[in-house]
């Protein structure tokens, strides 16, 4: 599903420049669930923005199934995004002066889905997402767990083939955040592929593969059960 | 770097904002007061009133005519309140001296703006007199006082008093009288509603105590109610009347009203309109209220940008009133900067209304505006800092986005759109009067008025010479100028109409080219006119003594057989007369029941036409018959080939020159003139339009400045959206769609309140547009696309950045 080689990204300002994406090469099959793991600044995010096509690269190739995204000018890249790559973000991103509801239904407003469908979509997302008493809600209403349920609702609703998590339990308790893994671990059951940036060691463990990012480069790849081998 | 552009941006937008607030509060409050204070300099001004008729009578000496409605009133109404009406304490009166020329060193001047009075006039008022004795001068007759400008035109020099000079009416066939001046009179304010040049005492034995229509002012006793006074004149008339007469009523205007009250047609000078005024408060109060809303506004939110950097002033000992402070010393600087600017721009403002503001004459109201200023804009600097309790209230966020401020955003262009739509309205009813009145390139017609005697006598000739030259098209003439409708009513006989008196119809006189002139076709009947009886046959029918007048007339008749009376009437006369088909009056006798029998013979209706609509369109078009009488067309017209405008006027100013050569030819394009009618209205047209641009522009500054502050609120919700699927198009569109909504809300609302403001306007005219639901439409889009178009760059900007910039964006 997803090819990367040679993949930088390089940011710059009057004074610095800063590699923050270093020849990056993987690839993620459809169903899979990767984490994407390291320190504080060594480029998780960056990669995952590139990967959801919210940011491009400096260089590299990116292929998203099989095509060839890289070079794409946003307004080309927001199609090829548009119900095939949602996100979880850490800081939930819900826009506050939405209801609940309002919210799950942002992405299917934008892919125009009819009055009916979309109503019976969001219904049954929050319903999956056990917040469906809580549609009429704002954001500020509700617990954190809460709201990364609703996030979650809001990225699964458009059915997307990539669903991208950064960091998805970071402003959550553990039991919240246990939770919130199951939860992402059934819907990559169900069919979803997901890539998930985490620093937490439980949270990767949920994932079929592990990379492992040092300064922008990919120093380990191992799979679930190597990782669970890996003494730290 | 950022910050300090923010900064800057918004504290130029308060500058502006208060600068144009400022320079229209403080010239719209010096024009009210200007307004306001019309005549009040006089000791006694509250108990000095002009006397007015309020309902036309029919007394005594004018069984055929009515009285007419004016601003003057014949002295025959109040030569004996003195006597009767004990409540009047004193009474003066000014009447115009028509035709008089004043010869000074065997040089002669015409006298335009002179009166008869006497001494009375300055009893009654507190004008100064520079040079004479004001209790003695005009005390007897023959003895004139001029203002001090007069004095230096004719004389060259003030101290003038006891020189004499001659003065003599254009009609008297002596060498005229000798005047005595007794008085030089400093130039009345400009604040007084009346500015003569000269005036003049009468000898009353040779008037035979009449001194026509003068504008009569009366001086009432302290504890008078001037209402009970007018109800007892009212019943004394009603009293005093034969039988088949009928009582005038009567109503008084003290002298201050007179100004921004009466709009009679023969007032004393160019008086002022209520109208006006409100239109330009009313433009006034909307941009302080929307500068006001602005400053708060902005305020507010460079409170909830600066939010951290008070919190952590506050956690480090600053108190409100530090905090106060800052924000007191803050405002201060925008606000005189502020008044500065505004004050260039306030003595700027004579190009859009005839009055110009001086910072030495007003700087007592420049001061009273200026601290009103400080004081009500620093308070309002210092509310949202007060109302938001930021000390005691430490752990609050910051507010997102601008909904906080939709109310105050609506309220805004509530007031443009009302402003706006009122300003497209007034447009449309001066463009309709542009081509309601006759005459189509009227500005190649021009008006001659305020000529001399001999010119009437001389019309066919001058004609003659005039129409020799080819660049003049036409040269005709009536008896009223340009915007003015007849004035005299007078009874008449028809056949097919039963004989009354109470029957009267408005007498108007034209040449026989007048029609072609205007280019107007009759709905009836012919309007190729046969020549009228000329001047000699008129003079002498015009005698009322009928012996001596039918002798004259046998003695022209060889000369004069001829000679057919024609009568043409317009529309509304042919509805008061109770026809409906304009063929059925053509042929039809008529004649009018003129003081002298003679003079209006009976003759043939030859035509009908349409409405003139010669006169202003603030009364309906009078009930008019017109005739051909060249001693009663007071105003020659010509109208000029558009091609050689200059040389026709060059020609004509030369045969006008050999025939009267010490009276210069007084002209006016026609469209000057009808221009002029509506002074007051081009005057609010041209105001209210200027504060409906302004208006709109700190609207859009406003808006601006809010959609700036919301849209950085919005960043990182325009990234969260962008991620969910919305493109940058779709994202464009809810902003817009969003401020697009409030325009349309605030458009709603204002409606009803521009309506009402328009047919307000529209009322003192008779004749006016519809306000059309165009009008309306065309000041919502206006207002919808000033909005697109003040937050799509803004947004298409915020819309485009990349959505990882957007969502780490706090």
């Amino acid at each position: 599903m997803i090819k990367v080689e040679n993949l930088s990204k390089v940011f710059q300002t009057e004074e610095v420049e800063t590699t923050a994406l270093n020849k990056v090469n993987l690839e993620i099959k459809e169903g899979e669930f990767v984490a994407i793991m390291g320190p504080s600044g060594c480029g998780k995010s960056t990669l995952l923005n590139i990967l959801g096509m919210l940011d491009s690269p400096t260089n590299g190739k990116y292929y998203f199934c099989e095509n060839e995204v890289s070079s794409l000018k946003e307004k080309q890249r927001n199609t090829f995004r548009k119900g095939n790559i949602n996100f979880v973000f850490q800081s939930f991103n819900l826009i506050d002066e939405l209801s609940v509801y309002k919210n799950v239904e942002l992405p299917l407003k934008y892919l125009r889905y009819d009055l009916g469908k979309k109503k019976k979509r969001v219904l049954e997302m929050l319903d999956r997402m056990k917040i469906g008493h809580r549609r009429n809600h704002y954001p500020q209403q509700l617990s954190g767990g809460q709201q990364q349920r609703v996030a979650i609702a809001r990225a699964i609703a458009p059915n997307p083939k990539l669903l991208l998590a950064d960091e998805p339990t970071g402003n959550l308790d553990s039991k919240t955040g246990l939770e919130v893994m199951n939860l992402l671990s059934e819907l990559n059951a169900e069919g979803t592929t997901i890539v998930m940036v985490t620093h937490s060691e439980r949270d990767a463990e949920f994932a079929h593969r592990v990379i492992r990012l040092f300064d922008g480069e990919v120093t380990m790849e191992s799979t679930k059960k190597e990782f669970a081998q890996i003494e730290y | 770097m950022n910050i300090l552009t923010k900064k800057s941006k918004w504290a130029t937008i308060n500058i502006i904002g208060i600068a144009i607030a400022f320079a229209s509060v403080l010239f719209v409050s010096a024009y009210t007061i200007k307004e306001l204070s019309f005549d009040n300099f006089h000791s006694k001004a509250d108990q000095i009133y002009r006397i007015n008729i309020d309902e036309p009578g029919r007394v005594g000496f004018m069984e055929n005519i009515d009285d007419v409605n004016s601003a003057s009133l014949h002295s025959y109404y109040t030569e004996s309140l003195l006597d009767n009406f004990p409540e009047v304490k004193n009474m003066t009166y000014l009447s115009h001296t028509f035709n008089l020329n004043l010869k000074v060193n065997e040089e002669i001047h015409s006298l335009e703006n002179s009166f008869y009075t006497d001494h009375t006039f300055f009893e009654l008022f507190d004008f100064k007199l520079l040079k004479g004795n004001r209790s003695t001068a005009l005390n007897n007759p023959y003895e004139i006082i001029l203002s001090k400008t007069a004095a230096i035109q004719y004389f060259g020099d003030i101290d003038i008093i006891g020189k004499e000079v001659k003065v003599k009416g254009e009609f008297d066939s002596n060498n005229g009288q000798t005047f005595t001046v007794t008085g030089i009179f400093d130039e009345f304010p400009d604040n007084s509603h009346m500015a003569p040049d000269v005036l003049l005492s009468i000898n009353f034995e040779e008037s035979n105590n009449s001194i026509g229509y003068p504008y009569t002012y009366l001086h009432f006793e302290n504890e008078t109610n001037p209402n009970h006074f007018i109800k007892s004149l009212n019943k004394y008339w009603k009293k005093n009347v034969a039988e088949g007469e009928l009582a005038p009523t009567f109503q008084l205007i003290n002298i201050r009203d007179i100004h921004l009250q009466s709009h009679k047609k023969d007032e004393l000078g160019t008086n002022g309109n209520m109208n006006t005024l409100w239109v330009l408060i009313f433009g006034a109060v909307i941009i302080l209220l929307i500068a006001m809303i602005n400053y708060y506004n902005l305020n507010s939110v460079q409170l909830h940008s600066d939010l951290n950097n008070l919190k952590i002033k506050i956690i480090n000992g600053a108190s409100l009133i530090n905090l106060s402070s800052s924000q007191l010393k803050k405002s201060a600087l925008q606000i005189i900067a502020s008044i500065l600017i505004g004050t260039i721009i306030t003595l700027h403002f004579d190009y859009f209304i005839d009055f110009q503001i001086s910072i030495s004459k007003h700087i007592i109201l420049f001061l009273y505006v200026a601290i009103g200023f400080i004081i009500g804009f620093g308070i309002l600097g210092l509310l949202p800092l007060i109302t938001n309790n930021i000390t005691a209230n430490l752990s609050q966020k910051k507010e997102e986005g601008s909904k906080k401020f939709v109310i105050s955003l609506i309220g805004q262009f509530v007031l443009s759109i009302a402003a706006l739509t009122l300003t497209i309205v007034i447009h449309k009813q001066i463009t309709f009067t542009k081509d309601f009145h006759p005459g189509k390139n009227k500005e190649t017609i021009i008006a001659i008025k305020n000529f001399p005697y001999a010119a009437i006598q001389n019309f066919d000739l001058l004609k003659e010479n005039v129409l020799k030259h080819p660049e003049i098209n036409y040269f005709s003439a009536t008896m009223m100028p340009p915007g003015m409708s007849g004035e005299f009513e007078y009874s008449f006989e028809m056949e097919g109409i039963e004989k009354k008196t109470e029957n009267r119809i408005t007498i108007n006189s034209v040449d026989q080219d007048f029609f072609k002139l205007f280019e107007i076709q009759p709905l009836a009947g012919n309007l190729n006119l046969q020549k009228g009886s000329n001047f000699a046959w008129e003079s002498s029918a015009i005698i009322p003594y009928e012996e001596i007048s039918n002798k004259r007339l046998a003695e022209l008749e060889p000369i004069h057989h001829s000679f057919k009376e024609q009568y043409i009437l317009n529309e509304t006369a042919l509805k008061k007369l109770g026809f409906k088909n304009p063929q059925d009056v053509i042929g039809k006798q008529f004649k009018f029941n003129f003081r002298a029998s003679n003079f209006f013979k009976r003759g043939e209706i030859v035509a009908v036409i349409k409405d003139l609509h010669y006169a202003d369109m603030f009364s309906h078009e009078t009930a008019e018959v017109i005739g051909l009488k060249q001693i009663f067309n007071g105003t020659y017209l010509a109208k000029f080939n558009p091609k050689n405008k200059a040389e026709a006027l060059n020609k004509l100013n030369e045969e006008w020159n050999k025939l009267f050569p010490n009276y210069p030819m007084k002209y006016d394009f026609l469209n000057d003139i009808y221009a002029k009618l509506y002074r007051n209205q081009y005057n609010e047209m041209r105001t209210l339009t200027l504060f409906a641009i302004l208006s709109i522009l700190l609207s859009i500054m406003g808006m601006y400045a809010l959609s700036s502050y919301s849209i950085q609120h919005k960043t990182k919700e325009i990234g969260i959206r962008k991620a969910n699927g919305a493109s940058s198009i779709e994202i464009m569109r809810e902003i817009i769609g969003e401020y697009s909504i409030w325009v349309a809300l605030a458009f709603v609302i204002a409606c009803p309140i521009a309506y009402y403001a328009a047919s307000d306007w529209l009322e003192s005219f008779a004749y006016k547009i519809n306000l059309s639901w165009w009008i309306f439409a065309l000041s919502g889009v206006i207002a919808i696309l000033i909005a697109i178009i003040t937050v799509s760059w803004q947004t298409w900007n915020a819309a485009r950045k990349d959505p990882v910039y957007a969502l780490k964006n706090e």
